[in-house]
């Protein structure tokens, strides 16, 4: 019975000291008690407030055999709001910034005739004008 | 009509190949990457197997049983043939079979063609014959440009067809040389390099040019994209207000023109002052971290009051300061005038008079030859907006961690309700990272005087609580989302 009190005793002291301490900085209340109004609010130290996100869309260029120039837009699907539009050549490596609205999970990226549809998942997303071959 | 001639100044898109040769050797390893240069293959692959020809690559065909030349084929780009001999090595996978042979057909382009390709009708003018017995080895294969197309300056292309009967053996081919000039577009949908509009000759065609006509100016940037962003501030920082965020309430929209270097020539701004909740005269100015004053030429179309808090820079932007920051109404209640008299709050009571919104539309110029601005650097990311408070200029109100000027009295920096830390760029956040200041990517009803801004917008607080990962769409205007009984 003393042996098994001691076994207890020890397997409990080493769970406590294998818990690690949050840090208030990493801090993310999911499930935080819910707030009734505005003061009673408590987010973590890096929640922005924002209601849109800054993207960077990482262009990778091609190596067209004579140098294209043309416009590369970055729009929502329906290409009825545009995020992004300059005139690029085909074969320059660039980074697109722009700010998304939070809600836009996915954008048109057009090129000419050349046009993909992105997933919009990271704040860093690619581009390559690379299209499945049509046979 | 010679006027319209003249002004119409007609360029060349993709610039003209100085090529003389068009080629493929395959040791992309990749289709798409020779498809991206308008390269079209017909049940025709890339090979590595040990049949491959030269170097790591070659072209590998299906088995050849059809004398058909659209069974498997390789089309080139539209080009501009010269003189000379077409040269490509071939080899058959096995010896089986009864014949087999490569057909080369040219077409022209033909600008009434119904199909999209715009593809004339192909005339075949050489066919290779592999010699019977058939055998394995490689075949160095010459054909001659045909003095028809030779130096037409006219664009075609030449298709390339593997035909056979017989067994199953499939051919391989490799090193393909064409003489002639690359004439394709791969971003107009591989359609011949085209004359094309560019009025203002500044490189950018008249339908992508938002200024046709103007070659200083190509592109609009507006933020938002479509329609007003909101902002919403309570005035009593760095005390806690009620949170009605209705003290001052600006939409805005941000056009950053750029011109086709893609540099920044202007930003036009316009801001509708919307409310103002509040009982003191405050004012409403904003930046771009890190932009510098040097960057900007002039600002007009600012809204300056006496008593004026404000001294400002031969370029109009405000002295003083590290970056360049720009007023934009001095005293709101001038452009939002309390009815009845005094000061007090303006459409914020529905029951009081409803005063019109107020439009200042600015521009501000920027240096275009030296010293030049990328949009990056002028990205909603780096917009900070704030609120000058009962005409203190040193007392500025930023959406949260949003750095404050080089004007900001700093020893109201952490005091009271403030939980700000300039050493560690905590800025306007309360211990528990409440803002006093929201900035919202659509237009938005803002809250009737002294309702919590939680009352009008149901999900706000659970996207707040989650980190913003959950019920990003909290202030759109769908089913349920907000009370408006609640809104002004």
């Amino acid at each position: 019975m003393k042996h098994i009190k001691l076994l207890t005793g020890i397997a409990i002291i080493i769970a406590a000291s294998s818990c690690t301490k949050i840090k208030d900085a990493d801090y993310i209340p999911t499930n935080s008690p819910k707030a009734n109004n505005f003061k009673e609010i408590k987010v973590a130290d890096n929640f922005n407030w924002s209601t849109t996100n800054n993207i960077e869309l990482n262009v990778i260029g091609f190596a067209s055999i004579s140098p294209i120039s043309n416009t590369f837009i970055v729009s929502s699907i329906d290409q009825k709001e545009v995020y992004f539009a300059s005139n690029t050549l085909m074969s320059e490596n660039f980074v697109a910034n722009f700010d998304l609205p939070a809600p836009v999970k996915q954008i048109k990226v057009t090129y000419g005739s050349i046009s993909k549809v992105l997933d919009v998942n990271a704040k860093n997303i690619n581009f390559d004008y690379l299209l499945p071959v049509v046979e | 009509m010679k006027k319209i001639a003249i002004l119409l100044i007609i360029t060349l898109t993709g610039f003209v190949s100085k090529s003389q040769t068009l080629s493929l050797n395959c040791e992309s390893g990749n289709r798409s990457i020779e498809q991206g240069n308008c390269w079209a293959f017909g049940s025709v692959s890339y090979s590595n197997l040990e049949f491959r020809i030269n170097g790591f690559w070659s072209m590998r065909t299906n088995q050849l049983t059809n004398l058909s030349t659209s069974a498997c084929w390789v089309k080139t780009p539209w080009f501009k043939p010269s003189s000379g001999n077409i040269t490509m090595k071939t080899r058959l996978e096995n010896a089986s079979g009864t014949s087999r042979g490569i057909v080369f057909t040219y077409v022209p382009y033909d600008a009434n063609a119904i199909s999209s390709t715009k593809e004339g009708t192909g005339t075949a003018f050489y066919t290779y014959n592999f010699a019977t017995p058939l055998d394995i080895w490689v075949k160095d294969i010459t054909v001659p440009i045909p003095s028809a197309i030779a130096n037409s300056n006219q664009a075609y292309k030449i298709i390339i067809s593997f035909i056979g009967s017989g067994g199953s053996g499939r051919a391989f081919a490799d090193d393909l040389v064409i003489p002639g000039t690359y004439w394709a577009n791969p971003s107009n949908n591989c359609l011949p390099q085209a004359l094309i509009v560019d009025a203002d000759n500044d490189g950018v065609q008249d339908s992508n040019d938002a200024y046709p006509n103007d070659a200083a100016r190509a592109y609009n940037n507006v933020f938002p994209a479509s329609g007003y962003s909101s902002l919403m501030f309570e005035d009593l920082w760095p005390t806690l207000g009620d949170y009605d965020f209705n003290d001052y309430v600006v939409d805005y929209k941000l056009n950053r023109v750029t011109n086709a270097a893609n540099k920044v020539v202007e930003i036009k701004a316009e801001f509708v002052s919307r409310a103002a909740g509040a009982s003191r005269p405050n004012g409403f100015a904003f930046s771009f971290d890190g932009l510098s004053g040097s960057r900007i030429t002039s600002v007009s179309g600012n809204k300056i009051f006496t008593p004026n808090p404000h001294t400002f820079d031969a370029n109009g932007t405000e002295a003083g300061q590290t970056d360049a920051h720009f007023v934009v109404v001095s005293n709101i209640f001038k452009v939002l005038i309390p009815q009845g008299g005094g000061s007090g709050g303006v459409n914020t009571n529905p029951t009081a008079v409803r005063v019109p919104n107020d439009t200042t539309r600015m521009t501000i110029s920027f240096n275009t030859t030296t010293n030049t601005t990328n949009l990056s650097e002028v990205t909603l990311a780096k917009f900070n907006p704030y609120l000058i408070v009962n005409q203190t200029r040193g007392t500025e109100i930023h959406l949260a961690d949003k750095t404050p000027s080089s004007l900001v009295n700093s020893a109201l920096l952490g005091t009271a309700d403030d939980n700000s830390n300039a050493g560690s760029n905590r800025f306007y956040k309360t211990k528990n990272n409440l803002p006093w200041a929201i900035n919202v990517t659509s237009s938005i009803p803002y809250m009737k005087e002294t309702i919590d801004f939680t009352k009008g917008y149901n999900n706000f607080i659970d996207w707040s609580l989650s980190n913003g990962t959950t019920n990003t769409d909290w202030y759109l205007n769908l089913s349920n989302l907000r009370d408006n009984n609640n809104l002004y």
